[in-house]
């Protein structure tokens, strides 16, 4: 069974699309898991808070421009976070690469990916906040899709507007692509607005609304640090901490259940 | 039993060192040129198609065409022709769909 392959998105910028990245490797991490983070965003906020070591000699910049079938391996590097987690980092210029070219465009981080899935458990991909030709990379190239929104009214739009997203890219070709989990960050339970919002956000799409990570100054702490948010010590930090271990229960049941299906059809065939 | 040939190594994107807001220099190409890549990678036609735009619209019909003679500037000509072959396009789809994007 290969590894799930995880893109981490939302339309709307400054939702917290890196924190949820950064939050399940972390939890990942503290569950003695590998991980491969692939920053898609041109800010390389996520490369950021891996603390590399040094600057990287590669980035995802250069696998798309390559394109070749696993040429991603290439480019993966070691982090900060220890020998759990590697990266394939960000720079400036990946904004080069935001729109297509070359021959099947949307296949192309997928096809340089080749191969990663066999040497890691998780493979998570942090989206740009844009439905641009990095996002759809991603959605081409993931077995599941964790939406990022916070409770209000245009993260609201913007995760219905992922969602929908998500259904285009599993009907024109990644049929096995499915949204596992709506995640509300930043979320104040106190206001009366995110209240609202996140009753909309369930009545909307139920189940797959997961519960809201808060708002928590540990958080941008630990990523500032460059550390794991399982590795920094407050109570903040241990409740989103729990947060995330959650949330990577949820991605790793819906890839136990694909694994069961998968050998239900071997064994029925 | 014949041993395949090196396989290059991943390089750094030509652009690497272009700020996004700067203009590209023309002899930068959108990807590695079509020749210099394997076998496996020419292009694969169906779901997923040419251009991401299959994403959310469907292709186009077949239309019959039909001869245009235009006069462009040669170092045009030259950069287009350059760059549809970079990107492995025929350069009459190219032109085709400049004249559709100005006729709609």
């Amino acid at each position: 069974m290969d590894a799930p392959v995880v893109a981490v998105l939302s339309l709307k910028g400054g939702v917290g699309k890196t924190t949820v990245t950064l939050g399940l490797a972390s939890a990942a991490r503290h569950e003695s898991r590998r991980v491969l983070v692939v920053d898609l965003d041109p800010q390389g906020n996520a490369t950021a808070g891996l603390n590399l070591a040094e600057s990287p000699a590669f980035t995802t910049s250069d696998v798309l421009y390559d394109g070749r079938t696993g040429v991603g391996l290439e480019a993966i590097t070691s982090t900060g976070w220890g020998s759990l987690v590697d990266a394939i980092p960000a720079e400036r210029a990946l904004e080069h690469r935001a729109v297509p070219s070359g021959t099947d465009p949307v296949r192309r981080l997928q096809r340089a990916l080749h191969g990663a899935a066999d040497r890691y458990d998780m493979i998570l991909l942090d989206c740009p906040p844009s439905l641009g030709e990095l996002t759809r990379n991603a959605l081409f190239a993931a077995t599941q899709a964790v939406v990022v929104t916070e409770p209000s009214y245009f993260a609201v739009q913007g995760a219905a507007a992922a969602v929908e997203a998500v259904e285009v890219a599993g009907r024109e070709g990644n049929s096995a692509l499915r949204v596992t989990a709506i995640v509300p960050n930043r979320a104040r339970l106190r206001l009366s607005e995110h209240q609202y919002r996140l009753a909309e956000l369930h009545a909307a799409f139920g189940d797959t609304v997961t519960e809201p990570v808060s708002e928590r100054t540990a958080i941008q702490q630990a990523q500032g640090a460059g550390v794991p948010i399982h590795d920094w010590k407050s109570s903040g930090a241990r409740s989103a901490a729990r947060t995330f271990d959650d949330l990577l229960g949820r991605v790793a049941d819906i890839s136990g259940q694909a694994m069961a299906q998968d050998i239900a059809a071997q064994e029925d065939s | 039993m014949i041993n395949p040939p090196p396989r290059p190594a991943l390089r750094k994107a030509p652009d690497a060192h272009v700020h996004p807001v700067a203009p590209v220099p023309a002899a930068i190409p959108a990807t590695v040129p079509a020749q210099a890549r394997r076998p496996e990678l020419r292009p694969v036609v169906g779901i997923g198609g040419r251009t991401s735009d299959t994403l959310v619209r469907k292709p186009a019909k077949k239309t019959k065409r039909s001869a245009l003679e235009v006069k462009v500037p040669k170092p045009v000509l030259k950069a287009a022709r350059q760059r549809a072959k970079a990107r492995g396009e025929q350069l009459d789809d190219v032109v085709a769909a400049a004249l559709q994007a100005y006729a709609e």
